[in-house]
């Protein structure tokens, strides 16, 4: 099925960029699920026709976090250097890591969404994880230190921001008290300042993984990253 | 007393002023969105300031309810709770009897309640609403009166005119910050001039900071309501701020402010925004319609808003339903409209040019010359000549 779903690909490809007009960027799709040999394959095969860019489809529909490195690198490893990579269904900061390891450019996901509907803020530390102590704000609802739910009771009369140092407008102007009241009453403005910091701040991560690949120490920052997290995770127990 | 009003400019019964209020300097006739659960549906406060919104509506029932005036109080009242620096002013919750009459029971002692949230009985007294309106700490509060719907008939119109006076006492007397809140007391009376009258003497002997004109916008006829209108404005005192509960229409407003009023509220711009319909100078423009698909129009190409300016008709048509940001690109835009409404009705007065901007703006709504003889009428008895607007 997987070597359908390739041969498909690939002469879809084909007919696409026939028709496509002179001038118009296209990215070819490489496909090939769980299937190691089937991916490289693909790859192989897009990568010595015409387009901008590759668009890796198919990942974050169950594959786990221990096959998805080889997956990827299968992929990006017959890949040219000098076009984009753009991948679709990676959203958790981990999953985003290893496509970032792994060589991809480009991310897109309805995380973020996901988050502001469940009424998630993210408050995981963008800082760049060199001090040993992390500042976390004391949250025993059993969160998992990386975001809050604002429908928590325990928010009801927190007059203080979702991140201390955020600067986003919500963060800059709102309280977790007058968001969880927002929640409470179905009011839409709860989900307008949560996706607004939502995005600020997973854009802020971002940020900070291109500030560490260009001082060098990505693979330090995603191991330092990752570990702090299931440390989080194991004292939660 | 907790404000000033100073009258800028008339135009025989309309007048422009300057109303100074705790938080905010407003300008008067000013229209106030209302942000029942402490917001307006979809709107930052930022934008609000940014559309020029002077004074916001809380609703002490919806509050009371969630998140509580305790609460509130606790985070230093309404104003911090929802980072809102310019003005607000809260009902009493007295609209909710007649809105919710079916879980409503009305003595003298006050009005019982069924709890929408957990259906446990809720008594609103008159101390009770003041104490909550204390709690929640808006510019300023409305005494709880008994409200009655127009449409009905008979003693109870009576006996809730009366009641209201008393409930006005019981108010007067709960109120602990006088020096930062100010209360306005309600006329009711339904239509009958007498009851209106002996109302709204027995308000003014009061001597309150304001008045409001209640009871009304609930479904009676146009020719009555500005009736009562006219004949509330006439009678209340020059030096103080009149407003006018739940009006309303843009034409509505226009009436009333030649009639001498000040204030008002509505729901209508922010919930018809809701429903895809976004306010024009011609009345209403139906975005839902299949003639906007195409349409790349701004909403209105004559107006400043955001929403005008970067939007087109064909890609609100697209939102409006479908997607949250259609009610909140609308309801900006609507509420935009009703704040440049109360500029221009009071730069217009300043600026002695009320008759043709009222002439200007019937015009507009009603190009064909069929302006509503109850228009005809107020705007006779408000002494403005609107016949160049009129075809018969």
């Amino acid at each position: 099925r997987n070597k359908t779903s390739v041969d498909r690909t690939v002469k879809w490809l084909d007919e696409c960029i026939a028709r496509s007009p002179a001038g118009g960027a296209v990215f070819g799709s490489i496909v090939g699920g769980s299937n190691i040999e089937e991916r490289k394959r693909c790859a192989q095969e897009v990568a010595v026709r015409n387009v901008s860019g590759y668009w890796i489809g198919g990942f974050g529909l169950g594959e786990s976090m221990e096959e998805r490195p080889s997956l990827l690198n299968a992929v990006t490893d017959n890949l040219p250097k000098d076009w984009p990579r753009m991948i679709c269904g990676l959203g958790l900061p981990e999953e985003v890591l290893q496509g970032v390891a792994a060589g991809v450019d480009l991310f897109d996901s309805a995380y973020i969404y996901h988050l502001t509907i469940g009424g998630f803020a993210l408050t995981f530390p963008l800082d760049r994880m060199e001090k040993n102590d992390y500042n976390y704000q004391l949250s025993d609802q059993g969160s998992d230190r990386t975001k809050i739910n604002l429908r928590a009771t325990v928010y009801r009369k927190d007059a203080t921001p979702i991140v201390e140092d955020c600067c986003c407008y919500t963060c800059q102007n709102h309280t977790k008290a007058y968001i969880n009241h927002l929640l409470n009453v179905h009011e839409m403005l709860a989900q307008i300042l949560l996706e607004i910091h939502n995005t600020h701040h997973y854009l802020g991560f971002f940020r900070s993984i291109r500030e560490a690949i260009k001082e060098g120490c990505f693979e330090q920052f995603q191991k330092k990253f990752v570990q702090s997290r299931r440390e989080h995770l194991a004292a939660d127990v | 007393m907790a404000l000033r009003f100073e009258v800028l400019g008339r135009f025989n019964r309309a007048r422009a002023a300057q109303l100074t209020l705790p938080h905010f300097v407003c300008q008067t006739p000013l229209f106030m969105p209302v942000g029942t659960q402490g917001t307006i549906k979809g709107l930052t406060t930022d934008q609000l300031e940014e559309i020029g919104c002077q004074i916001i509506l809380g609703n002490t029932y919806h509050l009371a309810l969630r998140p509580t005036s305790e609460l509130i109080d606790e985070l230093g009242g309404l104003h911090k709770f929802i980072n809102w620096p310019r003005a607000l002013l809260t009902d009493s919750g007295g609209f909710q009897m007649v809105s919710l009459l079916h879980l409503a029971d009305i003595t003298e002692k006050g009005v019982t309640f069924q709890s929408p949230v957990d259906g446990k009985p809720m008594l609103l007294t008159p101390e009770e609403s003041i104490q909550i309106q204390n709690r929640i700490g808006a510019d300023i509060i409305m005494a709880l009166d008994d409200v009655v719907r127009t449409t009905i008939t008979g003693p109870r119109i009576e006996e809730a005119m009366y009641r209201t006076l008393r409930w006005v006492d019981r108010c007067i007397a709960a109120h602990k910050r006088p020096h930062e809140q100010n209360l306005f007391g309600i006329v009711q009376g339904g239509l009958d001039p007498v009851l209106r009258d002996i109302c709204v003497r027995g308000l003014v002997d009061r001597n309150l900071p304001g008045y409001a004109i209640g009871g009304l916008a609930g479904g009676e006829d146009k020719d009555s309501f500005w009736r009562v209108v006219a004949q509330c404005t006439a009678a209340l005192p020059e030096d103080k701020p009149r407003y006018v509960m739940g009006v309303g229409y843009p034409l509505d407003i226009v009436v009333c402010s030649a009639l001498g009023a000040d204030m008002y509220d509505c729901v209508y711009p922010t919930r018809t925004a809701r429903f895809g319909t976004a306010l024009v100078p011609e009345g209403v423009l139906k975005l839902k319609h299949n003639a906007m698909v195409n349409d790349t129009r701004p909403i209105d190409p004559k107006c400043a808003c955001m929403v005008c300016k970067n939007y087109t008709r064909a890609y609100i048509h697209c939102l409006v339903t479908k997607d949250a940001m259609g009610s909140q690109l609308l309801s900006y835009h609507n509420l935009y409209y009703m704040l440049q409404l109360s500029r221009n009705l009071h730069s217009s007065i300043v600026e002695g040019r009320f008759p043709e901007f009222v002439c200007d703006f019937l015009q507009k709504m009603f190009p064909k010359g069929d302006v509503p003889e109850w228009v005809c009428n107020a705007m006779d008895v408000a002494g403005i000549d609107i016949s160049s607007c009129c075809s018969s």
